[in-house]
């Protein structure tokens, strides 16, 4: 068994896996990362993330154009998060109450249009689907180890940008100031004249365009269907990630290629010959390692809290 | 003046539920062709004769429990989004111990089936309350992770191990043992005697809330925390304690569920459960006579959106729509300040 991983490993097949899992959980994490940074828990990146799949895939099908679906993705995902927004700072609603009321209208809203228009209650197969393109990089793709970093969609290139990004903007660029200032200490902010409202939604449009690109990759870039929930989790796998990376943008990537390494495993544990365990137990492991992982972080955040400051 | 609070509350509860109902009206008239039939399937028919009534009894009995869950975890300030996987464990424990117990006495044998339902429900649950209690992991995150494993390994489990052979293209366990089953309450109520089984959670969860020091202990620990630690209680222990109660409603939940209708468990059978439950507490603002009331006429929308997609060409997914509408309306308060202002303004008139 071990000489069968060691082989898949060598393959390099492993780091195909991982980038596709790991993409929009990523996405979604920074996304949620800018909401956390305004002192909101994102509940509904789930939520935003399906409609953009569905959406996404609906307008790729019509009009032939990936780029138009993810456009009407984001579109769709960022009237979720504003929603949410408007709910939470108008009304003074709990967040996790309106993220959880965002992902269940989410559900019920992309099952009942497949019923209405495409009289499905399961799953959407456009004939013809625009997908998102592959980068294959001209001279790196046939060098033999380091092709690994070619052929992956644009999607996991941009899911990796938008880490970098992200960091760009908290760390160097007075926006990010704001933003952080506008989330820890709000009377400050406003006592310097920040516009917290606009910090506030801002950071919702942000994180309705990175959970619409993330959803787009679902639906029009890692497959070629919605399916009903085809989310499954992602968004709300995209929160623990948000805390396995001590919410920073580095940590979260950090954070999702550990998920996505344990999810490979699983996966490989999956197509492994001969094995006759239940496919549902493996489809439950990401999930079981979200927790384990999890419990482990926060294990060795109380241990660093605890022990005695050197020097 | 909370007397006078209240009926504020209440009002614009029934306002809310008006206005989305109104709304989801709407919707129907946007997109079916035969909008007046589906607008009567939905409101009228579910009321109109005793098979569609009874029908709601037996959807409501679940309801309540899930709502209750839910809404004694709200009340200590946590959020249980886990009710749906620990409702599938108590489901899944409760066909086991039907199934594969059979050598106990009868009257034992119901007594263990559903110490095994509840019991699956407060381990599963105390799972993210010790997580949450110990190591400050939030609970929205573990118990979220939670259900998708509870689906998961229920359908694995059924699929590999447990499937009756006899079951064709369904993937469900063995039928429980007839004695097993729920009887129909009369002749004329032919709904389930698991209702009455809800109703009597609705007065203990009553009594657990209102009228005991725990209840006292864990509202105190649900509206400020600090203060609470400050006059010494133990929230490790409460917030443990809280999440087994939770739990244990929702595997009672999954328990009746499949004593009263399913009579076996199917794989991925009652999935929207779980969101049910939380919404109901919400609306309810986690009183159990609320609870009672906001189930009942989810019940009815249940029913009202069956019979719907039978009749017409609107699927049942605008019911959930209409409840995600509700909810968007009373847990933001809209019409609070509103009614508010017309009340003082009444007053105003009155006292001159």
């Amino acid at each position: 068994m071990a000489s069968f991983f060691f082989q898949q490993i060598l393959n390099l097949s492993v780091f195909a896996i991982v980038f596709k899992l790991v993409a929009p959980v990523i996405l979604a994490a920074i996304g949620g990362l800018f909401c956390g940074k305004v002192g909101v828990m994102n509940i509904g990146l789930e939520g935003a993330m399906l409609v953009s799949a569905f959406f996404s895939i609906v307008v790729n099908a019509m009009s032939g154009s990936w780029i138009l679906g993810i456009l009407a993705g984001c579109a769709a995902s960022i009237f979720l998060c504003l929603m949410l927004a408007f709910f939470t700072f108008k009304y003074k609603a709990h967040h996790i109450v309106t993220g959880f009321a965002i992902n269940t209208f989410a559900s019920a809203m992309t099952i009942f249009l497949l019923q209405t228009f495409f009289g499905s209650s399961g799953s959407y197969q456009p004939e013809k689907v625009a997908m998102i393109p592959v980068v294959n990089i001209p001279v790196i793709e046939n060098i033999p180890v380091l092709s690994v970093i070619s052929g992956h969609s644009l999607i996991v290139w941009m899911a990796f940008f938008s880490v970098v990004l992200c960091s760009l903007i908290f760390y160097k660029t007075p926006y990010g100031a704001h933003l952080i200032a506008v989330g820890e200490n709000v009377q400050a902010a406003r006592s310097v004249g920040i516009d917290e409202m606009k910090i506030k939604y801002s950071a919702f449009v942000i994180c309705g365009i990175l959970c619409g690109i993330g959803g787009a990759f679902l639906s029009t870039g890692a497959t070629s269907m919605f399916v009903r929930d085809m989310t499954a989790g992602n968004g709300f796998i995209a929160l623990a990630v948000i805390s396995l990376g001590n919410a920073r943008p580095y940590g979260v990537l950090r954070g999702g290629l550990i998920f996505g390494f344990a999810n490979a495993i699983a996966i490989l544990i999956e197509t492994y010959p001969g094995l006759s365990v239940p496919s549902q137990f493996i489809q439950a492991i990401p999930y079981a390692v979200t927790i384990l992982m999890l419990t482990v972080h926060m294990l060795q955040n109380s241990r660093r809290m605890l022990a005695p400051a050197k020097g | 003046m909370k007397q006078k609070l209240k009926n504020t509350n209440i009002l614009s509860t029934v306002l809310s539920i008006v206005i989305a109902v109104l709304l989801g009206c709407l919707l129907i008239l946007l997109v079916s062709d035969e909008p007046l039939s589906a607008i009567k399937s939905l409101l009228v028919l579910p009321l109109s004769n005793t098979f569609y009534m009874n029908n709601i009894i037996n959807k409501v009995t679940p309801l309540i429990l899930v709502g209750l869950s839910a809404s004694v975890a709200f009340r200590t300030g946590l959020f249980n989004m886990g009710v749906q996987g620990q409702f599938y464990i108590g489901a899944f424990m409760t066909a086991i111990a039907g199934n594969y117990l059979t050598g106990l006495p009868k009257g034992l044998h119901i007594a263990v089936v559903f110490l095994a339902a509840v019991c699956g429900g407060v381990i599963y649950a105390t799972v993210a309350g010790a997580l949450k209690a110990y190591f400050n992991i939030n609970e929205v995150v573990t118990t979220l992770m939670l259900n998708y494993i509870a689906t998961l390994v229920t359908s694995g489990m059924t699929n590999s191990y447990f499937r009756d052979p006899d079951s064709g293209g369904v993937i469900r366990m063995r039928y429980i043992p007839e004695y097993l089953e729920f009887k129909e309450i009369s002749s004329l109520i032919t709904a389930h005697a698991g209702i009455l089984i809800a109703l009597a959670m609705v007065v203990l969860v009553y009594f657990l809330m209102k009228h005991s020091v725990l209840g006292y202990r864990m509202e105190t620990v649900g509206q400020n925390k600090v203060f609470a630690q400050y006059g010494g209680l133990n929230i490790k222990l409460i917030t443990i304690f809280c999440f087994a109660v939770s739990g244990g409603l929702s595997g009672l939940a999954g328990s009746v569920e499949v004593l009263g209708i399913h009579r076996s468990f199917f794989d991925d059978f009652a999935s929207g459960m779980g969101g049910d439950g939380l919404i109901i507490a919400l609306l309810a603002s986690n009183h159990p006579a609320g609870v009672l009331l906001i189930s009942f006429f989810f019940a009815y929308l249940k029913v009202g959106g069956q019979i719907m997609q039978q009749n017409t060409d609107v699927s049942r997914e605008l019911v959930l729509i209409i409840q995600v509408i509700m909810i968007m309306l009373i847990s933001s308060r809209m019409l609070t300040p509103y009614l508010n202002k017309r009340k003082f303004a009444k007053e105003v008139k009155k006292n001159g």
